[in-house]
């Protein structure tokens, strides 16, 4: 008999040390060093194509709370001193018995698929070029609270240079969450790039530029989180009378936040190979941001067509750049005999070699100067190494004959020559 | 970081020294007739039990999140010992039609309770447990699915509360701390309820 009583509370102290010993469990992902491979299961898009990936890691320090050379995130934050305030998350997750980390709840899934992304597109900035141009790790502002003319901004994600962050609204629709979706990750952290080298360096000269790029709705950025300082952003207002200047500040917002959304469209499309990147999270935008509806006849918007628009959408004019220099891509993929995957790095290194160069252009404007939309693809063209004579003219194809067409066909006819020459 | 549960540890001892101080006291034969100890003399007893147990676990905002699981238990009781197999488990989802998540927690645990007085058909208990879970998660993106089941892991635990026990009749309510590798929240809470037939 005292021998079963020995048994059981035996039994009973066991689990009570037991239990004290697991206080101490922690879960070993919390102390990770750069360079450990952590294995993670997340969406990811492989030439365009999205599924479950079991994707490898190396640049996390903490993986509960996601913290590494990628991106730090804050969750609900507030801006406090112009900065941004938030605590991190809590990753929950399990391994698998092959020790890939699986999440446990779609928010954790998003995150995790967010940092991935971002550590990828790490990469694709050093391949490209653009090392040390980004500012990271990347600050992620999840769950923000934006506000707009309707209220609580949704469905959608921000650069705010302001803050050099990316401002991740609630997604309430059905379709891929934003931060699962690599595509929009990648345009966003274009938009990055974009303030860096050529927003931020054209600050003095374009005050209004820099508050209407890169999202109409950065004007209203301010009021994120606490207290709102300016909203300059212009206006088109077809009722009130303006002077030639603002129109001409007017125009140059629109034409250089086009460009900026083309070109992260594309960035995007570089990055997941997906051409319908925004349609993916917001199905209503199928139609008008998809990139691979072009025809023949696609041309970019002239500089007239913008400046007689009140209402011209640099969404628009973004579409177009972005499905002109994909196409072009397509061009250069068979001219060189490439595979898709490496035209698109190709493709990277042009980009960010185009940027510098915009900067440039826009700067050396004389004070009655319009910078024509098309002149995007100049630049581009002028950063393709080797070009042909195919490449150059499908550019040109896309430039409105009112904005100097005949001079890009003229330039493109002299590789034509080159061409002949060359095969003879 | 160890778990930042110093309380935790404090109300383990307290636990833990209270069971030991309890288990080593020896049973007093002049009990009045409200407050008896269980007489070694009892035959064993056979517990069948159906419960709900609410689990607090901390989700990703940290922020605390409530799961109700269904428990399945049986029992065995001789003297001041109650021996039960416990078998818990819980679903939960989220995300969006095309993105989104399931997660399957499943426990069996071996409990121990002693139960060192009756009073008015109430009895009081303190118990350890130990045992394994197991947690299934799958992951569904447009319509294709991937299932990950993670290893059994051990859990251990320490619980108190009280029985109710009018003839065949078993109810009982207990507040438990459960403790695991790998478990997102250390110690994870519970409060349990529970109903079953005593013979």
């Amino acid at each position: 008999m005292r021998s079963f009583r020995f048994m059981m509370f035996g039994f009973l102290q066991l689990s009570l040390l037991l239990s004290l010993a697991a206080c101490s469990w922690k879960k070993q992902e919390e102390d990770l060093r750069i360079g450990d491979r952590v294995l993670v299961q997340v969406p990811f898009a492989l030439n365009g194509q999205y599924s479950l990936k079991i994707v490898e890691l190396f640049t996390l320090t903490n993986l509960t709370e996601l913290k590494g050379l990628a991106a730090q995130f804050l969750m609900d934050p507030d801006s406090v001193s112009g900065a941004l305030r938030g605590r991190s998350p809590r990753i929950r997750y399990i391994r698998n018995e092959e020790g890939v980390i699986i999440p446990k709840d779609d928010l954790s899934l998003q995150l995790l698929t967010m940092y991935a992304h971002l550590e990828k597109l790490r990469n694709l900035d050093t391949a490209a070029g653009a090392e040390g141009v980004a500012t990271w790790p990347t600050t992620v502002a999840v769950n923000a609270k934006y506000r707009d003319a309707n209220g609580n901004s949704e469905n959608n994600a921000i650069f705010s240079g302001k803050y050099d962050a990316l401002l991740m609204v609630p997604y309430t629709q059905q379709a891929l969450p934003v931060m699962a979706n690599g595509g929009v990750v990648g345009h966003e952290h274009f938009h990055a790039l974009f303030y860096k080298l050529v927003i931020q360096p054209l600050k003095d000269l374009y005050p209004e530029v820099v508050a209407s790029v890169p999202h109409r709705e950065s004007r209203l950025e301010e009021k994120f989180g606490l207290e709102s300082a300016s909203d300059s952003g212009p206006e088109r207002n077809p009722g009130h009378t303006v002077n030639e200047k603002d129109l001409r500040k007017q125009y140059h917002a629109i034409v250089l936040g086009g460009i900026n959304e083309g070109l992260a469209d594309v960035w995007g499309w570089i990055f997941t190979g997906d051409v319908d990147l925004v349609g993916r999270s917001l199905p209503s935008e199928k139609y008008n941001r998809k990139l691979d509806l072009y025809g023949e006849n696609l041309k970019l918007s002239s500089t007239m067509d913008i400046r007689l628009a009140p209402q011209y959408n640099k969404y628009q004019l973004g579409t177009q750049v972005a499905r002109s220099l994909q196409h072009f891509a397509y061009v250069a993929m068979e001219q060189r005999k490439l595979s898709l995957p490496e035209t698109r790095l190709l493709m990277a290194k042009w980009l960010i070699a185009t940027l510098p160069t915009l900067r440039e252009k826009f700067a050396a404007l004389k004070d009655d100067e319009y910078l024509a939309p098309s002149e995007i693809l100049n630049l581009f063209s002028a950063q393709v190494q080797g070009e042909s004579y195919a490449e150059c003219s499908d550019l040109a194809s896309r430039i409105p004959e009112d904005d100097q067409k005949k001079l890009a066909t003229e330039r493109c006819e002299s590789f034509n020559v080159q061409d002949v020459q060359d095969k003879s | 970081m160890i778990c930042g549960c110093r309380k935790n540890f404090i109300f383990v001892l307290l636990v833990s020294s209270l069971s030991v101080s309890l288990a080593w006291a020896q049973p007093k034969t002049n009990k009045s007739e409200s407050v008896s100890a269980l007489k070694a003399s009892e035959p064993i007893h056979f517990l069948l039990a159906y419960g709900s147990e609410l689990r607090s676990e901390k989700d990703v905002n940290d922020d605390w999140n409530s799961h109700y699981l269904t428990h399945y238990s049986l029992g065995v009781g001789w003297q001041r010992w109650l021996f039960m197999v416990e078998s818990a488990r819980f679903t939960e989802a989220s995300g969006n039609n095309t993105l989104n998540v399931e997660r399957l927690l499943e426990d069996n645990m071996l409990w121990a309770q002693w139960r060192p007085i009756q009073w008015h058909q109430l009895t009081p208990y303190v118990g350890g447990g130990a045992g394994a879970y197991r947690e299934t998660i799958t992951t569904h993106l447009s319509g294709i699915s991937s299932v990950d089941d993670s290893p059994w892991r051990p859990l251990t635990g320490v619980n108190f509360g009280l029985a109710f026990e009018p003839k065949i009749l078993w109810l009982a309510m207990e507040a438990r701390l459960l403790f695991g590798d790998q478990l997102d929240q250390q110690p994870t809470l519970g409060a349990v309820f529970r109903a079953g037939i005593w013979f």
